[in-house]
């Protein structure tokens, strides 16, 4: 009797929970679980001292340090510049708005190849901006720095999207409610609105993370690839592979999807625990 | 504190939303700003907060221009339509959050701030709510904590921006007489935005009826209801019939029937203003009133609603009280006679006329 009314209580309007949740977790283990299976067993193949001795080679440790500093930095410079971009296209009306606002996903949509070679010819010696720029000092192309900028092309896009739809959702009557308490337009941006923007900054952060640290196109051809200084680790995979040395590119790659889990766990409960309280 | 507009006037673009406002609230006064949507009445409340700037006119603070001070440096109490609660913040930080922005020469210490806080909750009736936050209230206890947040800068006014227009009704009717209690307890200067006649005129000390940003008449209540200034008072304070008269030496004629005897009028066409429920429904057979036939009736409860016919074409709307219903109800085709118990009386040159027949 009793469980006959639990599941009468269950009916919902939308039938199918079994079959949904299903697809889920078939989806969810063909695409994702497999390959993951197959590349961690597959970069313990030689066993954990191999992949041990693999990672602390100093150019793999340099090419993850590169990777994932570079990809925080440009996640974070994106972070000011995407949240500015967003409030701009969401409270302003100017001419040229709409293609301003159609721009953003440019990054999205180009092929990283032509955005890696265009960044090159712009930051090169001779390019456009190069020339203007190495007599002041800064080299960009073939450096540290170009792996920074190509990064910061490429995740743009992950903040402005994600900031935008909360920043529109986000009333003028709250700023308005704090001025009318006496707050000075600094405590509305601070105790206001960053509060609740965070949420979804930290999300954009965490997409525009997760996307600089396996990108691999936009970046090879602006970095120059130098062994210790400007060889990001996506490419060491890629040289590894070209040298037959299969176990040693999955070492990196499970390396990689370590420290991305860790991070991006981290960010997670970061932002849990920002929304304590919120439904 | 006592609160003047002067001449007030504002645009948006090309659209004149205000003009020549005139209003005087007085200190402890609550006044009623009642108007359909667009007649720009909380675009003049949010002139008087300072989240809104007119392009002419005062705006007196105890008599001292503040029309150029921004909303901060006004200290008016704000509570929003949907009551702009900040989602981050316990009751508690939301409420002390006026007090905790304060520059530390002014801010009070932080045992004082949760003291005042619990005073506020308890005046709002939400003592024991501090560590919730806004997503895990009701409606009415939202708008009480914005109320308890607007309260605790010590507003020199109150500005309600239609504070219980996201409410249900029984909530909405409960909130209003204890809104009422708590505005006379503190004596504060209040000022209600509302498009609800009833809000507006058992809430307010002085309503001010406006359309297309103009206010058209400023009174008591009673006054307002009574005596409408204009047609338009008319036709937004309970719904009125109106049908075109003539007024010839004195009489007002509706057809050939005389509705009204005025005390002085010139000769003129002229509209008599009546409220459905200011007209009552003789028998057929009565010696007075006006003949009419019943297009439609529909049972409604508290009362019953008539569509019917005059005898010289026009149509209006009655209203019957329960109490007067004796047997039957009337049915379509049925005739009948009616009696206009209070009546406005407009023309272009009779100027304004109220009566009482009987």
């Amino acid at each position: 009797m009793a469980s006959v009314h639990t599941l009468r209580q269950q009916r919902r309007v939308l039938p199918g929970f079994g079959l949904a949740m299903g697809v889920t977790l078939a989806w969810l283990g063909l695409i994702v679980l497999i390959p993951l299976a197959a590349l961690l067993a597959k970069s313990l193949g030689n066993g954990p001292a191999f992949w041990w001795k693999t990672l602390a080679t100093p150019r793999v440790a340099a090419a993850l340090e590169l990777s994932f500093f570079s990809s925080l930095a440009a996640a974070a410079v994106d972070m000011v510049f995407g949240l500015i971009i967003a409030w701009v296209l969401v409270r302003y009306r100017f001419p040229g708005r709409r293609i301003v606002d159609a721009l953003i996903d440019l990054p999205f949509a180009l092929p990283t190849a032509v955005a890696g070679i265009t960044l090159t010819a712009l930051y090169a010696g001779n390019g456009w901006l190069g020339r203007y720029l190495e007599p002041l000092g800064i080299q960009i192309a073939f450096t540290r720095l170009g792996v920074f900028v190509a990064l910061v092309f490429v995740a743009l896009p992950f903040i402005v999207r994600t900031v935008q739809p909360v920043l529109q959702d986000l009333d003028k009557e709250y700023e308005e409610a704090a001025a009318s308490l006496g707050a000075t337009r600094w405590q509305c941006f601070w105790r206001v609105l960053w509060p609740a923007l965070l949420p979804a900054l930290l999300t954009g952060f965490t997409l525009a993370l997760a996307r600089a640290v396996g990108e691999y196109g936009s970046v090879i051809f602006i970095a120059g690839n130098l062994p210790m200084v400007s060889e990001i680790a996506p490419l060491l995979i890629a040289v590894k592979l070209e040298q037959y040395d299969y176990v040693g590119a999955a070492a990196i790659g499970t390396s990689m999807l370590m420290i991305s889990f860790v991070l991006l766990l981290g960010l997670n409960l970061l932002q849990r625990w920002l929304r304590k309280g919120r439904l | 504190m006592q609160v003047g507009i002067q001449s007030l006037g504002k645009s948006f673009g090309s659209t004149r939303v205000l003009s020549g406002i005139e209003l005087e609230v007085k200190e402890g006064e609550f006044c009623a700003l009642l108007g359909p949507s667009g007649s720009g009445k909380t675009t003049l409340l949010r002139i008087i907060a300072g989240l809104e700037f007119a392009e002419h006119g005062k705006v007196l603070f105890d008599g001292v221009d503040v029309a150029n001070r921004e909303a901060r440096d006004r200290q008016v109490g704000f509570v929003f339509q949907h009551y702009a609660l900040f989602r981050h913040m316990t009751v508690h930080d939301n409420v002390a959050f006026g007090l905790q922005i304060r520059s530390r020469a002014k801010r009070p210490a932080r045992a004082e701030i949760d003291r005042r806080v619990g005073e506020l909750l308890e005046l709002v009736q939400l003592a024991g709510f501090e560590g919730r936050f806004p997503d895990q209230l009701s409606g009415g206890q939202r708008q009480r904590v914005a109320l308890a947040r607007a309260l605790a800068i010590e507003p020199r006014v109150l500005l309600l921006d239609e504070p219980f227009g996201a409410l249900d009704a029984r909530v909405r009717r409960e909130m209003r007489s204890w809104l009422r209690d708590l505005q006379r307890k503190l004596n504060l200067t209040s000022i209600l935005v509302t498009h609800d006649q009833d809000e507006a005129l058992e809430l307010a000390d002085r309503v001010a009826v406006m359309e297309q940003g103009q206010v058209l008449q400023y009174d008591v209540p009673q006054q307002v209801y009574d005596r409408p200034a204009t047609p338009a008072v008319y036709d937004f304070l309970g719904g009125a019939n109106r049908l075109a008269v003539r007024v010839s030496q004195g009489r007002v004629l509706l057809g050939n029937e005389v509705v009204a005897v005025l005390a002085a009028a010139d000769d003129a066409a002229a509209h008599l203003h009546v409220r459905s429920h200011d007209i009552q429904l003789l028998a057929a057979d009565a010696a007075e009133g006006l003949q009419a036939q019943v297009l439609r009736a529909t049972w409604g409860g508290a009362s019953t609603h008539y569509d019917l016919r005059l005898a010289e074409g026009s149509t209006v709307e009655v209203d019957q009280p329960r109490w007067a219903q004796s047997g039957q109800l009337l049915a379509a085709g049925d005739a009948v006679r009616l009696r206009l118990e209070r009546f406005g009386v407009f023309g272009p040159v009779a100027g304004s006329h109220h009566g009482i027949t009987g």
